[in-house]
This record gives structure tokens, C-alpha cells and sequence, in this order.
């Protein structure tokens, strides 16, 4: 009996473990989830810079990927300012017209042509920003 | 003139000199209590493998999954009700489509934003980058009176030096879905000091009679942000490109 005890005693434990650790997920975000992008997964995206927003919540490097198909826009989500700035980015950074390769975690959904900053090289193979 | 009135004269230049005086004493008095107090300017963040790690996409290299890494989010000792009660809460929060816009206290300190403590002799403010901001009144005040307090996402803060270690009392702290999620009971305590040039810790404890059944202790340390000449502050909704749409968060095209 004792035994039962202690073995529902240590089930409530870890129930109440197990109810504290499910919070951690969505609101640590951020801004947004980032479950929308696939983390494992990597494309590289060579192209032309059409826009460098530099904004809050994030920042957004417009790209125009050449393609079998024609070229293609794809939009690639950054930090915020402060985040790119920690990183040694800058609002004149990057200019519309600049030759870039971006790797980026895609979509998951895929059909949006979209998605999160890994790191950036220019034509001419020199890093973006400090290194991380 | 008569006899009189130079004697009021007098006494009333006599009154203005010693409240020269006073004043001048006063304000050398604060100037020694300033001297004392620590210096800690800089930008801090903190040390925890989630928040200094975030690179210039501004997330971990595993999303989400690294968030159980943070201090503020280890487990807590509930009570089996508020463990059900805070459990239904996370259920029926927004989940993947859920979005942030500004961090109460606790978890402002341990945000993904850089942050700032600006120590005067009467209070000593913790600015973050995201706007929000606590101010830890240090001039001997004491909290409103219950009646007079009413919760808020940052709280009510007195503090006292203690050396040069700051020690915070914390009430009256809105209850919300951000770790850790306890009640507007809660009163917490902070030790924050100084450990090296670049190292603070804020040590922290909860205490809560609804929803803890034990005090829970955790300490944030946080690492000098280096290379950082400014503030540079974050903003919600200048740019929102990731509308909910259809229940899911999506990316909208450049404007």
C-alpha cells in the first residue's frame, strides 16, 4: 500500500513537472512562433536585392532568385534591428541591386516563398555582419 | 525705514541663507549617496543559452525547442490546483499563433531583448530594449497600501543598497501566460549584484501562497553585451508582415 502511495505521490509530481514545462513553448517567441519554419531544412538563395527593410518586429531582406521558371521574389525574415545591429548589420548594408546568397530555414508549408535568416555571403564570398 | 522693519528684513534674509544652506547640504548629500552606489552602465543580457544565443534571425538554431533551456521557465512547485488551473490557461492560449508584444516582469528580465539599469540615488530603473521598463524606487518608500495597489504587468518595486548589492521587493504583478506563471498573490525578491565587470545575477525569489507550495529560487545571469553603442529599441507593430490568416501565422508581401 505504501508502495502505491509513494507511486501516486511521484505520479502527481510529474504531472505538475510535466504541466510547468508545457508553458515554455509559444509565448517565449520572437514576436511570433517560429514554428512556421522547417529547422531542418536549409536553402540557399542566390539573387538580386529588390528591398532591405530595416523595421520593427523584423527585418526583411526582399530577394529576386532567378529560376528555370523565371525569377522568383522571395521574402526572408530577420531579428529585429537591435539584433541585426548586435550582428554588426546596419540600415545601408545591403542596397537594392546587390548581388547576395542567402541561407535560410524554408517555409514548411513551402508554397510560400519565404524564409528565416541563417546567414549571407555577397558575390564575392565576404560575410555579412560579424561573425556569429 | 523703521527699527521694525529692518528687523524683519533681517530675519527673513536670515531664512533664505539657511535654506541655502539646507539645500546645498541636501544636494551634497546626494551627490556622496551617488558616489557610492555601483556602476553598472552598459547593455546586459541574459546568460542563459536562449537569449545571448539569438544570432541575427533573431531565434536559436532549433526554434522553440530550445526555450526550455531558459531559468524562467524550469519547472515550479504548483499546488495540484493551480498546476490544473495554469495548465487550462496554457490550453486555451493562442499556441503557434500567438504573438508577443511587450514582457511583463518577471520574464522582462530574461527577454530576448538587451537591457539597461539606470541607477540614481532615489530609484534604479531597468530599461529594456523591448520598452518596458521597472522602477525600483530606492528613496525608503514603501508600497502603496493594499488598497491603493493594483496589479499591473510590471509590478510595484521598492528597493534598498545593501552595499553594492540591490535588493528588490516585488508585488502586485498581473497574472499572465508568461513563465512563470503564478498568481497575483506572488511577491518577489530580488539580490542583484555585480559579479565581475561584466557579469550581474539577479537572484530571484517567488513566493506564492495560491499557486507554490514552497518558495521557488532562480538565479538569471546576464553577460555585458559587447560591442553595443546604443539602444536600440524594438517596436511591434511598425512593420507587422505575419498575419494570422485561416488560423496560422503567414508571412504577408513586402509593401
Amino acid at each position: 500500500m505504501e508502495l502505491v502511495r509513494s507511486e501516486l505521490a511521484r505520479a502527481a509530481r510529474t504531472a505538475v513537472v510535466i504541466a510547468a514545462v508545457a508553458f515554455v513553448a509559444a509565448p517565449l517567441q520572437a514576436h511570433h512562433s517560429g514554428a512556421m519554419f522547417d529547422y531542418d531544412k536549409s536553402v540557399t538563395l542566390a539573387g538580386t536585392v529588390k528591398q532591405f527593410q530595416w523595421t520593427n518586429p523584423h527585418c526583411w531582406i526582399e530577394l529576386s532568385v532567378g529560376g528555370d521558371n523565371g525569377a522568383e521574389d522571395w521574402s526572408v525574415e530577420m531579428g529585429a534591428p537591435l539584433q541585426l545591429y548586435q550582428g554588426g548589420w546596419k540600415p545601408g548594408t545591403l542596397k537594392p541591386g546587390d548581388e547576395i546568397k542567402v541561407v535560410v530555414r524554408p517555409t514548411r508549408d513551402g508554397t510560400t516563398k519565404a524564409g528565416l535568416f541563417v546567414s549571407a555571403t555577397r558575390a564575392d564570398g565576404s560575410v555579412l555582419g560579424k561573425p556569429q | 525705514m523703521n527699527a521694525r522693519s529692518i528687523a524683519r528684513i533681517c530675519a527673513a534674509a536670515a531664512l533664505l541663507a539657511a535654506a541655502a544652506v539646507g539645500a546645498q547640504k541636501s544636494e551634497q548629500d546626494r551627490v556622496r549617496v551617488f558616489a557610492s552606489l555601483p556602476n553598472w552602465t552598459g547593455y546586459w543580457i541574459a546568460d542563459d543559452g536562449v537569449e545571448n544565443a539569438l544570432g541575427v534571425s533573431g531565434r536559436t538554431e532549433n526554434g522553440a525547442a530550445d526555450y526550455v533551456k531558459m531559468k524562467l521557465a524550469a519547472p515550479l512547485p504548483y499546488t495540484a490546483d493551480f498546476a490544473t488551473k495554469a495548465a487550462a490557461t496554457r490550453k486555451n492560449s493562442a499556441g503557434d499563433t500567438g504573438k508577443e508584444c511587450g514582457f511583463p516582469f518577471p520574464f522582462m528580465m530574461e527577454s530576448p531583448w538587451v537591457l539597461q539599469f539606470l541607477i540614481t540615488p532615489e530609484e534604479t530603473d531597468v530599461i529594456v530594449a523591448g520598452r518596458e521598463i521597472r522602477h525600483i524606487y530606492t528613496d525608503g518608500r514603501a508600497h502603496p497600501s493594499p488598497d491603493d495597489v493594483w496589479p499591473t504587468p510590471w509590478g510595484d518595486s521598492v528597493g534598498k543598497w545593501e552595499g553594492h548589492v540591490l535588493a528588490v521587493d516585488t508585488i502586485a504583478v498581473k497574472s499572465g501566460t508568461f513563465p512563470p506563471m503564478v498568481s497575483e498573490r506572488a511577491r518577489y525578491t530580488e539580490r542583484i549584484r555585480m559579479l565581475s565587470a561584466d557579469r550581474i545575477e539577479d537572484e530571484l525569489t517567488v513566493q506564492d501562497p495560491v499557486a507554490l507550495t514552497e518558495p521557488w529560487k532562480v538565479t538569471i545571469p546576464y553577460q555585458r553585451v559587447a560591442g553595443l553603442d546604443r539602444m536600440v529599441h524594438g517596436d511591434c507593430n511598425e512593420n507587422d508582415r505575419n498575419p494570422v490568416v485561416g488560423g496560422k501565422l503567414t508571412i504577408a508581401p513586402a509593401n
